[in-house]
C-alpha cells in the first residue's frame, strides 16, 4: 500500500521553504516522486524536484526533501523521528500518519528569518484497523495475526513508549510500565531465554539504541511498523498482536492472555 | 528492618558511618562549573531542550501515595530485579572514594531494570580508574554519566569489583561494557541556576516519571542515586555502602538536606 499525504499549514513570509515527499516499498524497490507540492500563496510549484538517491527500504520509507536556504532546520513530531539521509533530506519509516513540525532559522541578507511548516506524512505498512474516535484503546479481543511478530517459540511481550510523554500520559496507562502487578505477571507467563535468563519481556523507549549489527528478537520486533505511541508487541510464535497499548494493566493482561 | 531516616536533626551521625566495622568511603567533590557548565557533555540536555512536563507541586504527595499502593515506585521495581527474581544487590564502592562512578552506575542498572534487561552487576570503579587514570580521586556525577554514555561499564565478570587492576583495562572489557551504556538525552540538570523551586520539581518530575536521579550532596559529600520521591517531600536514596546499610542500602532523606549540588538523571539505557 502506498498513500500520500501532504498538507502545509503555516508558510512565513516567503516561499523558501517547498516540501518534497517520494515513497519506497521493499516490494517493488521503486521510487515514486512527488513533484507537486501545495503551498499557501503558491497554487503548485511548477518546478520538479527529483531525489537522485533512491532509497531502496525494506519497508515503507517516506523521504521529505526541503527546499530551502535556511542553513538550519529542524523536525520533530509526537510519533515518529525524521532521520537526516541528505542534506535537507529527511527519513520517515514509522508506519502511520505523523504531525512532522519543521523549522528553518537563518539569516538572509543579514536579517534573520525563521519559518515553521507542519507537515502530514501517511507511511504506508501495517497499519491497525482505525480506531473509534471516542475510544482510542483497542478492545481485548483483537484479532488473530497470521503472521506472528515474533517467530521464536514462547510468549513474548514487547512495550513502546516515548519517555517524554510519561507526564502526559494517564495514571492507568503509566502503570502498565511501572506495576509490580503485571511485571509478575510477565514473570509468571512469558518465556525465559536460554541465553540471558531473563524473562522475555521488555519495556522500550522508541528511541532506543541497539549495537551496531544487532540481530536479537528485541532489535528486530522494533524494526516493525508502529501506527502510534505507546504500543504493544505480543506473540506466542504462532499468532500475536501488534496494536496501540490497552488503556489499563487489566486489560493488558486479558489481551496477553489471549496469547498464552 | 526500619527505614533509615535522615534529617535535619540526625545528619551529622549519618555523614560517614561505621558498616561491616569499616569506616566508609565517599568521594563527591564540587564540579567544575567554568570547564563543565551545565548540559555541555556531548549526548547530555538541559531541561529545556527536551519535552518532559513539569509535574505540579500539589500533585506531588498523591501521585507517590497512589505509586506506593501500585507499588510501582523504582524502589519497587528494584526488589523484583535482581538475580533470580530477587532484589538488586547494592554496589560496594568501600575502599576508594568513587561515589560519583557508584551512584551512575546504580541509575544504569535501575533504569536495565525498568526495561526488563539481563540483570547483571556492573563495575563502577572501572569508569572511576579510567576517568582518573587509576587514582583515587573525588569528581561529581555528571562526569561519570558522560562516560558511561560514550564507553559503558564493564560487568564484574570483566572488571572484578572495586579492582585497580590494569589488567583489566582491555579492548574485551570495553566492547563488553559498551552494551550497559546510557543512552543519549541524559538530563544535566542545573541546580546552579537562580530558581531552585524550579529545580526541584524537576528532579521530583523525574522521580514521580520512574526516572533515577543522581544526587551530588555537599552536606555529605557523597553522591547517591535516588529513587523514589516520598510522600512528605522526601527522597529515598540508593547507597553504595553494601547492603548492611539501612534497608537494603535505601534511606529516605527529608528536610532541608534533600537539596543536592549536582544532579543528572538517566532517561534510558541502550538494550
Amino acid at each position: 500500500m502506498k498513500t500520500i499525504l501532504l498538507f502545509l499549514f503555516l508558510f512565513l513570509p516567503q516561499d523558501q521553504l517547498k516540501v518534497i515527499q517520494t515513497e519506497s516499498t521493499a516490494q517493488s524497490s521503486t521510487t515514486t516522486t512527488v513533484t507537486e507540492s501545495l503551498l499557501i500563496g503558491q497554487h503548485k510549484t511548477d518546478e520538479v524536484v527529483s531525489i537522485k538517491t533512491s532509497p531502496v527500504a525494506s519497508k515503507p520509507v517516506v523521504i521529505l526533501a526541503i527546499n530551502t536556504q535556511a542553513p538550519k532546520l529542524r523536525l520533530k513530531s509526537k510519533t515518529c523521528k525524521p532521520v537526516q539521509v541528505g542534506s535537507n533530506e529527511y527519513a520517515v519509516t514509522e508506519a502511520g500518519t505523523h504531525t512532522i513540525d519543521i523549522l528553518g532559522l537563518g539569516v538572509i541578507d543579514g536579517e534573520l528569518f525563521f519559518e515553521e511548516l507542519e507537515v502530514i506524512v501517511k507511511v504506508g505498512g501495517v497499519i491497525p484497523d482505525p480506531v473509534d474516535p471516542d475510544d482510542p484503546y483497542p478492545p481485548p479481543t483483537p484479532p488473530i495475526d497470521p503472521d506472528p511478530p515474533i517467530k521464536d517459540p514462547g510468549l513474548r511481550v514487547l512495550m513502546v513508549y516515548e519517555s517524554q510523554d510519561l507526564p502526559i500520559m494517564s495514571a492507568d496507562q503509566k502503570l502498565i510500565f511501572f506495576s509490580t502487578r503485571l511485571r509478575d505477571y510477565l514473570n509468571d507467563n512469558c518465556v525465559l531465554s536460554d541465553v540471558t535468563k531473563t524473562r522475555e519481556w521488555r519495556i522500550f523507549d522508541q528511541d532506543i539504541e541497539f549495537p551496531i549489527n544487532c540481530d536479537s528478537v528485541w532489535c528486530n520486533v522494533m524494526e516493525r511498523p508502529r501506527a502510534s505511541i505507546p504500543w504493544i508487541v505480543i506473540s506466542n510464535g504462532m499468532t500475536g498482536f501488534e496494536g496501540p497499548l490497552p488503556r489499563n494493566v487489566e486489560d493488558t493482561i486479558t489481551l496477553i492472555n489471549q496469547y498464552k | 528492618m526500619p527505614e533509615l531516616i535522615i534529617n535535619d536533626e540526625n545528619w551529622l551521625q549519618h555523614v560517614a558511618p561505621v558498616i561491616n566495622g569499616q569506616q566508609v568511603s565517599r568521594g563527591f567533590s564540587m564540579r567544575d562549573y567554568y570547564n563543565f557548565p551545565p548540559a555541555s557533555f556531548d549526548g547530555s540536555q538541559s531541561w529545556d531542550d527536551h519535552d518532559l512536563e513539569l509535574i505540579p507541586r500539589d500533585a506531588w504527595d498523591d501521585l507517590a501515595a497512589d505509586m506506593e499502593r501500585t507499588k510501582s515506585r523504582l524502589s519497587d521495581i528494584r526488589m523484583q530485579s535482581g538475580p533470580n527474581g530477587s532484589y538488586i544487590p547494592s554496589l560496594d564502592q568501600n575502599g576508594q572514594g568513587f561515589c560519583w562512578a557508584y551512584s551512575t552506575t546504580g541509575a544504569v542498572m535501575l533504569m536495565r531494570a525498568v526495561q526488563n534487561l539481563p540483570y547483571k552487576r556492573l563495575s563502577p570503579h572501572a569508569v572511576a580508574c579510567k576517568i582518573y587514570n587509576f587514582q583515587d580521586r573525588g569528581a561529581w556525577g555528571a562526569l561519570s554519566l558522560d562516560f558511561i554514555r560514550k564507553n559503558g561499564v564493564p560487568d564484574v565478570d570483566y572488571w572484578p569489583e572495586k579492582s585497580m587492576s590494569r589488567q583489566y583495562d582491555k579492548t574485551e572489557t570495553w566492547d563488553n561494557a559498551k552494551q550497559y551504556r546510557a543512552a543519549e538525552g541524559w538530563l544535566d540538570l542545573d541546580v546552579e541556576a537562580y530558581d531552585a523551586n524550579m529545580i526541584e520539581a524537576q528532579i521530583v518530575t523525574c522521580l514521580l516519571n520512574r526516572i533515577p536521579v543522581i544526587h551530588d550532596f555537599a552536606w555529605w559529600s557523597h553522591s547517591v542515586v535516588c529513587m523514589d520521591y516520598v510522600v512528605g517531600n522526601g527522597r529515598r536514596i540508593l547507597n553504595s555502602w553494601t547492603d548492611s546499610y539501612g534497608d537494603k542500602g535505601m534511606a529516605v532523606i527529608t528536610g532541608s538536606k534533600i537539596k543536592p549540588m549536582g544532579a543528572c538523571a538517566v532517561r534510558s539505557v541502550v538494550a
